[in-house]
């Protein structure tokens, strides 16, 4: 499998930090932004194909973050994280909409096992949006 | 008559009962969600540190940055120990109606249980708690319960980046506890009323013969020496 880009969001520092090399370790290329309104220009800069979410983070509401995020690249997954097991309402759309859902404290076999899942969809998505560039450049020489 | 009198405190109880275990539930989830980000931390330093000595090699294989791992894993179980404490004094307040307690004590337990949602909202909770007070006796619970409603209220609607002071001090007729909110009230969904009646409220500040004056900008809760006294008071 190629190396996967990861973007993880969270302003638990200790905890971003911990994980992006655990996943560093693991052949993952991965970047991380530890406030909300970091988001969407880590995301810019390093175009990651999966992001890592917080769901609760001071600043800015998980929804704003998650309709940045999917408006600048809209084949990005992204897996919400929290310490949070049910939420007000407004998130649980927000739970709906994302790839998944990891529950802190988690193993990293789970959160390994979303990632790769995660980035399997957003490689069809891409692959997909490829073909119908091709389709479209074949029908406009025909 | 009488029965209507005794229905209408009865639904005032019951009612007051509800909302109060709508505070408690607010202060576990609070709890819980902190508690589980402590131990995320935990959970990921841990395993960090297994994998370091597991590949032999990484960006913190070094002795310095192996010792920095292991002083966040301590830290974030000092910040769980001291949380936990708070939550355990908060749960022994309701072991007796009417109790003798230091007011300060009070007050911090319930700003400390609410430091998650105040970070969340941007907004910070300074105490500052005079070093002469007096014992109080009163019902604690209850007490901190017409706080919650106040200081939850202010922190989900002042304007971010605000700081909300809680002073603590002796008064007149036993103690005082003046919450300003160093904002505005912008917020929609926030302040004292989107989390209770009014009959609910009345209701606590008749049970705890406090007195409340409210502003846009300040509550200020005057709490008697004795509850006894402040019910003796009020009958003569």
């Amino acid at each position: 499998m190629p190396t996967i880009k990861v973007l993880i969001v969270d302003d638990e520092r200790d905890f971003a930090i911990a994980l992006s090399e655990r996943l560093m370790l693991r052949g993952y290329e991965v970047s991380t932004a530890f406030a909300a309104e970091d988001a969407l220009p880590a995301a810019v800069s390093a175009r990651p194909e999966v992001v890592l979410l917080d769901m609760k983070m001071p600043g800015m509401d998980c929804s704003r973050i998650f309709n940045e995020l999917k408006g600048f690249d809209d084949t990005m997954e992204i897996i919400i994280i929290s310490g949070r097991l049910a939420d007000e309402n407004g998130l649980e759309d927000i739970k709906n909409r994302a790839f998944d859902y990891i529950l802190k404290p988690a193993e990293l076999a789970e959160v390994e096992s979303k990632l790769g899942k995660a980035w399997a969809v957003r490689r069809e998505k891409t692959d997909g949006k490829s073909a119908e560039k091709t389709d479209d450049k074949s029908r406009g020489t025909a | 008559m009488n029965e209507d009198i005794q229905r209408e405190t009865a639904d005032a109880e019951r009612e007051t009962s509800d909302a109060r275990f709508g505070f408690i539930g607010k202060i576990l989830s609070l709890y819980t969600h902190e508690v589980k980000n402590h131990l995320a931390v935990i959970n990921e330093s841990v395993g960090l540190i297994g994998d370091i000595l597991e590949f032999n090699t990484g960006p913190s294989r070094d002795p310095a940055q192996m010792l920095e791992i292991v002083q966040n894993v301590k830290a974030a179980i000092k910040r769980s120990s001291e949380f936990t404490g708070f939550l355990n004094r908060f749960a022994h307040r309701m072991d007796a109606p009417i109790s003798s307690f230091n007011a300060g004590d009070v007050v911090e337990e319930v700003a400390a249980l609410l430091h998650k949602a105040a970070a969340q909202n941007m907004v910070v909770v300074a105490i500052r708690t005079a070093a002469d007070l007096p014992p109080a006796a009163n019902n604690p619970s209850m007490l901190q319960f017409i706080l919650w409603l106040f200081l939850f209220g202010a922190i989900t609607g002042v304007e971010v980046n605000s700081t909300i002071t809680v002073r603590t001090q002796k008064s007149q007729r036993g103690l005082t506890v003046l919450i300003t909110t160093g904002g505005k009230m912008t917020r929609p969904g926030g302040g004292r009323k989107s989390l209770c009646s009014d009959e609910v409220f009345a209701h606590a500040v008749q049970r705890t013969g406090i007195t409340v004056t409210e502003t846009d900008e300040a509550v200020e809760i005057s709490i008697p020496a004795s509850l006894q006294h402040a019910v003796n008071g009020s009958l003569s």
